[in-house]
């Protein structure tokens, strides 16, 4: 009885059960970025620029940021506090730069200024989807600027593995990551997931630059699936 | 995906919960084991069959396997996992040491297994039997935080195999081969199955068998169970595989002995693409 005892004993732990971690790769390149998407300012108004730093996991960190012109007589701005203001018409690069673990960083945006500003433009964005495993992924897709938030509408090409147990998709700035994701769309929300063709997301409360990439993921076994690079369309 | 863990347990491990089972036991004879069974999967056979890497999923089972013979020619079967543990490992950035998701386990009972062997034919060392397992929805089909921590399908299917094996001297120790074919007919909107097998042995040193097998589902394609409408539990339905292992069994007596198994999917699809570990206690009351 006692031989059987010790056999028992030794067959059930030499079996590992026992939760563990997997440890997850999700550095991405530290980054600086100017949030406000607006592209053209009348001329004698002012404005502020706003801008966020990207830490080496995507998330919002504290940083300080330098302002510069690249036309101060079309476009003057404080190098420290980001007001700017349109003195004349005419095209100036905004820069902003930050510094990060990494060194410098530098982000840009062309702003015009007009006599007219009735047709005030935010950059609209767009990506393509590519697949990081063998499952299914791709289309395209853009996103606008809406009233109170912004507007991402899938294309007719799109595509999402339907054989993929927990389909999520996530707006984020670290595609290696869940953390700081915002998921819009999800297999287990109201209305399910969408999988295949044209489909409209409206998302309040997000701007155009607050988000690098659009992924999909099978959520319950964290598998990143498909990834797009948001850029200016 | 908990049917990676519950089709391997109730596929992999209760076929090979004995050897030689072409052969009915005999009336008043029995066998029964005890064992634990052990997956952990960092990857999976894909819908398209190749492998992709998934979040560290676990499947510990302990279970009893039984058969007993209420005649010559007819045996009762039994496999009662009566503790599974689903459990996926905490994902923590290699960055910073957060953790990005929380680890998350569920303990509860497997889908249970019963069952009959016919002795349909036996002429000296050649065997033919059918088998009729009712399989039971007695584990737990939805469980976590995201209902994929699974210990059963939900559903209750009946598998019919038919068995041929034929016992021989191999280089003067006694061996054995079998194989058998199989239909599955599943419920719930799973597909049924067609599965096959392959099983050859040695005994050696009086008290040591060595065996391999093979095994096959697949599936049939016939459900209606898709990713859109299971709620993120299509890895229920549609399972392919080709599973080759290995066992040692080791009689430390008479009637008393251990096993050791290895077993892992070559081909598949959605399903776990790393090897499972089994080990148990029979007695073989022969």
């Amino acid at each position: 009885m006692k031989k059987l005892k010790i056999v028992l004993i030794t067959i059930i732990l030499s079996f590992n059960s026992c939760i563990d971690e997997d440890i997850i790769n999700d550095s991405v390149p530290e980054e600086v970025r100017i949030i406000s998407s607006f592209t053209t300012l009348k001329v004698g108004e002012m404005a502020t620029l706003e801008a966020s730093f990207f830490n080496n996991i995507g998330e919002i960190e504290d940083n300080s940021f330098i302002w510069s012109s690249s036309n101060p007589s079309v476009l003057s701005i404080d190098a420290t506090t980001s007001s700017i203001s349109a003195n004349v018409e005419g095209t100036a690069i905004i820069t902003v730069k930050a510094i990060g673990k990494t060194g410098d960083l530098t982000d840009s945006q062309t702003i015009e200024v007009v006599a007219d500003n009735s047709i005030n433009i935010d950059t609209p964005k767009k990506g393509t989807f590519s697949k990081t495993t063998s499952y299914k992924a791709a289309g395209d897709f853009e996103i606008t600027k809406t009233s109170n938030g912004i507007k991402i509408e899938l294309a007719s090409n799109y595509v999402a593995d339907t054989s993929l147990p927990g389909f999520a998709l996530f707006l984020t700035n670290n595609p290696n990551s869940l953390a700081n994701a915002l998921q819009i769309d999800a297999y287990d929300d109201a209305d399910g997931a969408h999988y295949t063709g044209a489909f409209t997301y409206n998302i309040e409360n997000v701007g155009l630059n607050d988000y690098k990439y659009l992924v999909q993921w099978c959520r319950p076994f964290s598998i990143l699936t498909g990834k797009a690079l948001i850029i200016d369309k | 995906m908990r049917q990676l863990h519950a089709i391997i347990v109730v596929a992999i491990l209760l076929f090979t919960q004995k050897s030689q089972s072409q052969w009915t036991n005999g009336k008043g004879k029995a066998y029964y084991k005890l064992a634990a069974w052990s997956l952990v999967a960092d990857q999976h056979y894909t819908n398209s069959g190749q492998i992709d890497p998934n979040a560290t999923r676990g499947n510990f089972t302990m279970s009893f396997y039984g058969e007993y013979g209420l005649t010559d020619k007819l045996d009762i079967i039994s496999y009662v996992p009566f503790f599974t543990r689903i459990y996926q490992n905490a994902q923590v950035s290699g960055i910073t040491g957060n953790v990005l998701q929380e680890g998350e386990s569920l303990n509860a009972f497997g889908d249970l297994d019963i069952g009959v062997r016919y002795l349909l034919y036996k002429k000296k060392n050649l065997s033919f039997s059918t088998t009729l397992k009712f399989g039971l929805p007695t584990g737990k089909n939805s469980g976590g935080s995201d209902g994929s921590y699974q210990t059963g399908d939900g559903e209750f299917n009946q598998l019919l195999t038919v068995d041929a094996g034929i016992s021989y001297q191999l280089f003067q120790k006694p061996s054995y081969a079998k194989t058998f074919i199989g239909f599955n007919n599943r419920t719930q909107g799973f597909s049924d199955e067609f599965q096959y097998g392959f099983e050859s042995g040695i005994k050696l040193f009086d008290k040591l068998w060595v065996l391999g097998r093979l095994h096959s589902v697949n599936s049939l394609q016939n459900g209606t169970l898709t990713a859109q409408n299971t709620q993120g539990s299509i890895f229920a339905n549609n399972i392919e595989y080709v599973a080759v292992g290995g066992e040692a069994a080791y009689y430390i007596t008479k009637k008393f002995g251990v096993t050791l198994n290895y077993t892992s999917a070559i081909s598949g699809r959605i399903i776990y693409a790393n090897p499972s570990i089994s080990g148990g206690i029979f007695l073989d009351l022969k």
